[in-house]
């Protein structure tokens, strides 16, 4: 399997990018997992000037730079964002982790972002493998006014799909205890709160208002509009597993709601250039949606589609895209230099 | 539990059972080859050490369904366990506890 993996390093990232000569600044070649986390120091100088060469790889790929809210970011997640690659989970995951820390508190209290292994884990191989983060964060995690998730379809592209509430009682929800994917700094005050407040969950009331659970799924895909904004077949898909996911979950923690229904709708976003760019467009529009939720909701509805790709642009703050990456890569590379300058004080 | 001697042994708390799990399909389309690996459910459990790296247990598992470490995600509720040092303590896991592992995703678009 290592020959593929380097054809096809060689061919979307690392061959199309200039590489210094720095064979030789990664200590032993082999090491496997254990023992590399000692030479953190040796990638973490290499990323200024320039990295080793192609043949080095395969030292540095697994090798942790820095890690963030328990999100190992590793050289070779670095690399992609770095040479314009396509993102890996570990990227969305830490950027979208980003933007949570970044949201305001009334935000907070009514989204819940979930990382992409969840939806992923849960369609591979099904409600056991999400159950017990299901009983730890309780069903908040799913039931908020808007919950986020990064999609990603046959290994080739990156979406994001916005689950919204329209009908049945949890259309009435306003908030809760805080429970997102990610530790927010307020999560960090009252994890008790929130852990107590998945114990007492309401089950058994089966008044549902008498209107069945809706949700809207809004499927956000920098590459919708060569469908003319329509769903296809793989947007269907993922609606249809997001329902399945809903009520899964539903049975298990909202037992008086019955049936969710879950409605998929095309929204107009900005189109990505280029082939590489849809993983940096899901955080893009994942960073704007959370500044402002309530706008985006408006515009995601019937009454604000229909615009023109000028429109669709402004509204989603495309000038702020291009410079996505680098915004990024800058985090990473504090958070290196801060941890190398905790390292030099502590020796 | 007793030793053919009659006295009592404490069961080894140092110990836990962790199940490591793994169930996927996944197209690896490269630009000459394009392979279909897919693998059946696959659980198994291991009697582990509290406090020692989960990696060398990861390895193992990899090694067993024949499968290359790096192209595997393990998840523990729904966070990835990629640190050489996470142990089982670390993550609070508990007796029967079982990670996820799944393959890792990418993408760009669906353009070349």
């Amino acid at each position: 399997m290592r020959g593929i993996w380097e054809e096809k390093v060689a061919v979307r990232w690392v061959g199309e990018t200039k590489w210094g000569n720095g064979a030789g600044a990664f200590g032993e070649p082999e090491g496997g997992l254990g023992g590399e986390a000692s030479r953190h120091g040796d990638w973490a100088g290499a990323l200024g000037n320039g990295g080793g060469g192609i043949a080095q790889r395969g030292r540095w790929e697994t090798v942790n730079i820095v890690t963030y809210d328990r999100i190992n970011i590793s050289g070779q997640d670095f690399a992609r964002l770095e040479h314009n690659g396509w993102l890996n989970d570990v990227m969305l995951d830490f950027g979208l982790a980003l933007w949570v820390r970044e949201m305001r508190p009334e935000v907070a209290r009514e989204v819940s972002v979930l990382n992409p292994y969840i939806f992923r884990g849960f369609v591979d191989s099904g409600y056991d493998m999400i159950s017990r983060l299901v009983k730890k964060k309780g069903g908040d995690l799913f039931f908020k006014k808007f919950t986020l998730i990064p999609v990603n379809v046959d290994n080739m592209h990156w979406l994001l799909a916005i689950v919204h509430p329209v009908g049945g009682k949890w259309a009435e929800v306003g908030g809760g205890a805080g429970a997102s994917g990610y530790t927010t700094p307020e999560d960090e005050d009252d994890e008790m709160a929130s852990l107590f407040g998945a114990i007492v969950e309401d089950e058994g009331d089966v008044d549902n208002g008498g209107e069945m659970h809706r949700a809207h799924v809004y499927i956000l895909d920098s590459l919708c509009e060569q469908l003319g904004f329509q769903l296809s077949n793989t947007h269907q898909d993922v609606v249809t597993h997001i329902e399945e996911l809903l009520n899964r979950v539903a049975r298990e923690r909202r037992r008086g709601w019955g049936l969710i229904e879950a409605i998929g709708k095309a929204v107009r976003v900005p189109r990505q250039v280029g082939g590489n760019d849809c993983g940096v467009w899901v955080l893009h529009l994942a960073r704007v949606f959370l500044r402002n939720p309530a706008k985006f909701c408006y515009l995601m509805t019937a009454d604000g589609r229909g615009t023109s790709a000028e429109d669709a642009g402004r509204d989603w703050q495309a000038e702020e895209f291009t410079n996505l990456r680098g915004i990024l890569l800058e985090r990473i590379e504090d958070m290196v230099a801060a941890r190398e300058r905790e390292e030099a004080g502590r020796a | 539990m007793s030793t053919p001697s009659g006295e009592d042994v404490k069961p080894d708390t140092s110990k836990i059972r962790i199940g490591v799990q793994f169930n996927g399909q996944y197209m690896h389309s490269s630009v000459s080859t394009p392979l279909l690996f897919s693998y059946d459910w696959t659980e198994v459990f291991f009697l582990y050490k509290k406090t020692k790296p989960l990696a060398k247990l990861l390895i193992m598992f990899c090694e067993r369904i024949k499968v290359d470490r790096k192209n595997i995600r393990f998840n523990y509720e729904g966070v990835n366990i990629s640190r050489e040092e996470t142990t089982a303590e670390d993550l609070e896991m508990e007796d029967g506890d079982v990670i996820d592992g799944q393959l890792w995703q990418e993408g760009g678009s669906f353009e070349r």
